[in-house]
């Protein structure tokens, strides 16, 4: 998604601050040279200085807009910012929406939250499961090719044969 | 490589190691791939990737532990066991059939197989009686000659049970061997000479119905009352035949007693015969040809049993080793068979005989590596018999190195001392033991010789004894043995 063009041997250290990982296929140019810049990318020039801001920026453009779900449980209803979902999981008829310590019951069916949260970089792990990638804490290889995600909350997900190829398809970067 | 075909259970658990590693390894590997692309997306979406790595670690070192371990055991297994001597236990162990001896050979030939063997050994089959004369006055001034003594005997010392005498006599008769004949002679005055007595009688052992070869005779023997004749074979498939004839009775035939095997030595008592032989195992015919050790008495056939057999833990079973005592008055056999080395050091005083082999301690692994020389360490095993009146197993004794020298072993009233070196080896250690009349060590020195000296020969004397080195000319050392159970290296 990025690409950092520096003019000074600071690659690595400007790299690090701005929390930066550089893909292959990008559609930024971070540079602090205009000379470096290219004309079919979007691109951001920037002084040592601003890195804080440039930081910050960057967290806009891969998060993108927040997106709300709405979910109650026995102390009310709430709207939670999707990225706080750790994943979403169908239980009987009800699909719950787990946070890190409380789950909320969201009304809507898994494959609706699944269309919504496309871009948001959830996963389907399972036919009643649905996992924020930016949650998982640890995989583990179990056996019959399934994984175990460890959550960041302790929980434990697990990956379905059938939907194996297409959680690492949406690991990659 | 070799190892592995011959052993396949080791091979199918090496396999099923190898891919039990080959698998854990895999799942580490999948698991460090799957967890670096999590980091890496973690990065691309700018979420914090744990900076705690200890589950990741821990996890790691779980999974490569488990892989290991079993890897782990198995080589401590191989680094402990070729480190630890396999040493025999010591017992006899109980013999049901032929099969079990011959696991018991097969056994030493995967060890033994690249070594000598036994019979290329030093130690010939010597034998020492010492109660043929009991009133022998020792030399009390010893000197270096005396030891030489020893390697050249003269005629007043008596070295090996079988005597092959020729010519004996009881100073009523004097017995002459003619090939395969005995002429008795009056015994009259020592100033005649042998041609000059007078003929007696002449007695031919009559061989009808009994091995049909050629023969000679090997051996007379006489006590008061009988003259024995042991007549020997060309063919060697014939048994040991024992012609007693009554000297009473005018030298009628009394009785003939048929041993299996070939005679190694014979003791004439007042009354009775010791007799030993050897009976070497031929493993390739088996053993519905090579039978078990027999005697043969009034056309009587009395074979032992395989229960019956004495075998010690770790001795080379080569051949079979018959201990017959007969009693001449009641035409009486009793047979003891020991299952061990053909060449054993023989020993009889008046009431017991000693025999002493070699017991092997086997390096740990030595078949696995292959090694050139799996022997660690030679010890020998004393075994006791009493002959008195029959013939009965009194115990045993393991002690360590091996006795070079057929002198090397006497028996002083209830005690018996005996000399040992362990010279077959790198390290030269000589040993002194005494042993009671039970075969416990009751006393042994260590410190006997210059360093790389080992024993060479020793003369036993009434309180001391003298032992002879073989590097250092005219090296020997004195034990003071005055109080036997404590002996001291003057």
């Amino acid at each position: 998604m990025f690409k950092l063009k520096l003019s000074k041997n600071e690659h690595r250290l400007v790299k690090e601050r701005l929390k930066l990982v550089e893909t292959p296929k990008y559609d930024y140019v971070l540079t602090d040279d205009k000379e470096l810049i290219e004309e079919d990318k979007l691109n951001i020039v920037f002084h040592n200085s601003d890195i804080p801001r440039v930081s910050r920026l960057l967290d806009l453009i891969v998060q993108g807009e927040e997106l709300y779900i709405t979910g109650s449980n026995e102390f009310g209803q709430k709207s939670v910012e999707c990225r706080n979902f750790y994943y979403f999981l169908v239980e009987g008829d009800e699909v719950y929406g787990v946070l890190r310590t409380t789950k909320l019951i969201v009304r809507m069916k898994l494959y609706e939250i699944e269309e919504l949260l496309v871009s948001k970089d959830f996963i389907r792990t399972s036919k009643f499961c649905l996992v924020n990638i930016g949650k998982i804490d640890y995989i583990k290889p179990a056996l019959n090719s399934k994984l175990n995600l460890l959550m960041k909350n302790g929980d434990i997900c697990e990956v379905n044969r059938s939907y194996l190829k297409e959680f690492k398809n949406a690991l990659k970067v | 490589m070799l190892f592995l075909l011959n052993n396949p259970v080791v091979m199918i658990i090496g396999i099923f190691l190898i891919g039990l590693l080959g698998w854990v390894s895999y799942l580490i590997i999948r698991e460090i791939q799957f967890n670096n692309i999590l980091k890496e997306k973690h990065g691309v979406m700018r979420v914090e990737y744990p900076k705690n790595k200890t589950f990741f670690n821990r996890r790691l070192g779980l999974l490569g532990g488990s892989a290991l371990a079993p890897v782990i055991v198995l080589v401590l297994i191989f680094v402990l066991g070729s480190q630890e001597t396999i040493s025999p236990t010591g017992e006899t162990e109980l013999l049901s059939d032929s099969n079990d001896i011959e696991m018991i050979y097969s056994k030493f030939q995967d060890y033994l197989a690249p070594y000598e063997s036994p019979q290329n050994r030093v130690g010939e089959e010597e034998v020492v009686d010492d109660a043929s004369e009991p009133d022998v006055e020792y030399d009390e001034t010893p000197s270096f000659s005396d030891g030489m003594e020893a390697m050249f005997p003269t005629a007043d010392e008596k070295i090996g049970w079988d005597e092959v005498d020729n010519v004996i006599s009881d100073d009523i008769y004097v017995y002459q061997v003619l090939e395969t004949e005995v002429k008795v002679s009056l015994y009259n005055s020592p100033s005649y000479s042998l041609d000059e007595l007078p003929e007696y009688k002449v007695i031919t052992p009559d061989l009808e119905d009994l091995c049909d070869v050629a023969f000679t005779i090997d051996s007379i023997y006489v006590d008061s009352n009988y003259l024995s004749v042991s007549v020997g074979y060309e063919d060697a498939l014939c048994d040991v035949e024992l012609f007693v004839y009554d000297k009473t009775n005018d030298f009628a035939l009394n009785e003939i007693y048929t041993l299996s095997g070939d005679i190694v030595a014979v003791k004439q008592n007042e009354g009775s015969l010791v007799v030993v032989t050897s009976d070497v195992i031929d493993y390739e015919v088996g053993f519905d040809i090579n039978g078990l050790p027999y005697y043969i008495l009034d056309d009587v056939k009395e074979e032992v049993l395989y229960e019956d057999i004495l075998y010690y833990d770790a001795t080379y079973p080569y051949a079979f080793t018959s201990i017959y005592h007969i009693d001449l008055v009641n035409n009486l056999v009793d047979m003891e068979v020991l299952l061990g080395d053909y060449n054993s050091y023989l020993y009889i005083t008046d009431n017991h005989l000693y025999l002493v082999g070699y017991l092997y301690y086997f390096e740990g692994l030595a078949e696995f590596f292959e090694l050139e020389s799996p022997v660690e360490t030679i010890h020998s095993m004393v075994v006791k018999y009493d002959v008195e009146s029959d013939v009965t197993i009194v115990s045993s004794s393991e002690i360590n190195g091996v006795m070079l020298e057929e002198l090397a072993i006497k028996e002083y009233g209830d005690y018996l001392a005996i000399a040992t070196t362990t010279a077959l080896e790198e390290e030269v250690v000589n040993y002194f033991y005494v042993l009671d009349n039970q075969m416990n060590v009751v006393s042994v020195l260590d410190t006997i010789g210059l360093p790389n000296e080992h024993i060479d020969h020793v003369k036993f004397y009434s309180t001391e004894v003298y032992v002879y080195f073989t590097i250092t000319e005219e090296s020997f050392q004195i034990i003071d043995i005055e109080d036997i159970l404590n002996p001291k290296i003057k």
